[in-house]
């Protein structure tokens, strides 16, 4: 995955989010996606003052991952990369700092495999290395737990059709318990769609039943096409 | 403008760890805690910074940057015109809820 393509998914990924780009200090702006909402905007000047806060910052905090800049009308967010790069995201304030710490991450996460893959380098990140599959016992970002299943979240179609086959099996308790196993799940892998399997025999130990186990499976069996 | 001493109010925000009150050239006006003095020229220069992206952000208004820390003990900036006030969360503590806080407190200030 390409520079531009990574970028193009991250903003039409969320309808909220108007615009990202890709900053380094040597090569300043390496790829931009801005799109129509957005006017006046100067990337470049951007990444040089984030980037600028974050230098003199460190001299006291040595463990700076993200900056988030509120306006009145739209808010900036910036993640810190491998060797100083950042990539932004220009969007809504209605999206709140967790979905996007979310959305961000699970980019990073998807380029990262399709660039293991074998297609073209895509942003790198210290983060984003950690959790490849071989270690994703490293929770790298707290997930909210809420935000996975917010209407529009990158996963929460797969996870609400999870939640529903639970509940057919179990009944309401199905509400609590899954909350409980998702977080079981994002503490030791990477909430993404490849890891999702992983999630599958949580959910089996909680319904315990090996017909009602038959059921779930057979119910959710579509959303995973590829197994 | 409020007096300094209003300022330290702020402690009783939950999850408030510090809280420098900052002018534009990083000369502490209020804090409570004297090794977080350090802070000072980083709230600064993280306001003065953010003051000019407004140009960069087709005019939209500078309110507050958080400057997110893997231990959890955010540094928040807000813009008080000429001043900036830093705080320092709690590594537990909620951000939102420290962010709506602070803002009406300062909202709320004579």
């Amino acid at each position: 995955m390409n520079h531009e393509t990574f970028l193009s998914d991250l903003v039409t990924s969320l309808p909220e989010i108007n615009g990202a780009f890709l900053f380094s200090p040597q090569a300043e702006i390496v790829a931009s996606h801005i799109g129509d909402s957005i006017s006046d905007f100067n990337p470049l000047a951007m990444g040089k003052k984030i980037s600028a806060i974050a230098e003199k910052a460190s001299d006291h905090l040595h463990d700076i991952i993200h900056i988030q800049v509120t306006f009145d009308t739209m808010i900036l967010s910036g993640r810190l990369l491998t060797d100083q790069n950042w990539l932004f995201i220009v969007h809504a304030p209605e999206l709140s700092s967790g979905m996007i710490r979310m959305t961000l991450q699970l980019a990073l996460n998807n380029s990262s495999q399709e660039s293991d893959e074998g297609t073209q380098s895509a942003p790198q990140t210290e983060k984003s290395a950690a959790v490849e599959p071989a270690a994703d016992s490293q929770e790298v970002i707290p997930v909210d737990i809420d935000s996975l299943l917010t209407p529009g979240a990158p996963l929460s179609k797969p996870l609400n059709a999870l939640q529903d086959a639970l509940a057919n099996c179990i009944g309401p308790a199905a509400i609590p318990v899954f909350q409980e196993v998702l977080t079981a799940w994002c503490q030791d892998h990477t909430p993404a769609l490849n890891t999702l399997k992983h999630l599958i025999p949580l959910l089996d130990k909680e319904i315990e039943d090996s017909e009602d186990i038959k059921t779930f499976h057979a119910t959710i069996k579509d959303l995973f096409p590829q197994e | 403008m409020a007096s300094a001493k209003d300022f330290a109010r702020l402690e009783q925000i939950n999850g408030v760890a510090h809280y420098l009150l900052v002018r534009g050239d990083g000369q502490v006006i209020s804090q409570n805690r004297e090794d977080a003095a350090g802070l000072g020229p980083i709230i600064s220069s993280c306001g003065t910074q953010c003051d000019a992206l407004s140009a960069d952000m087709g005019g939209n208004r500078y309110i507050h940057t958080c400057i997110e820390r893997e231990s959890g003990n955010d540094l928040l900036v807000f813009s008080l015109g000429r001043y900036y006030l830093g705080i320092v969360k709690h590594a537990d503590g909620e951000r939102q809820e420290i962010i709506d806080n602070v803002i009406y407190f300062l909202k709320n200030l004579s």
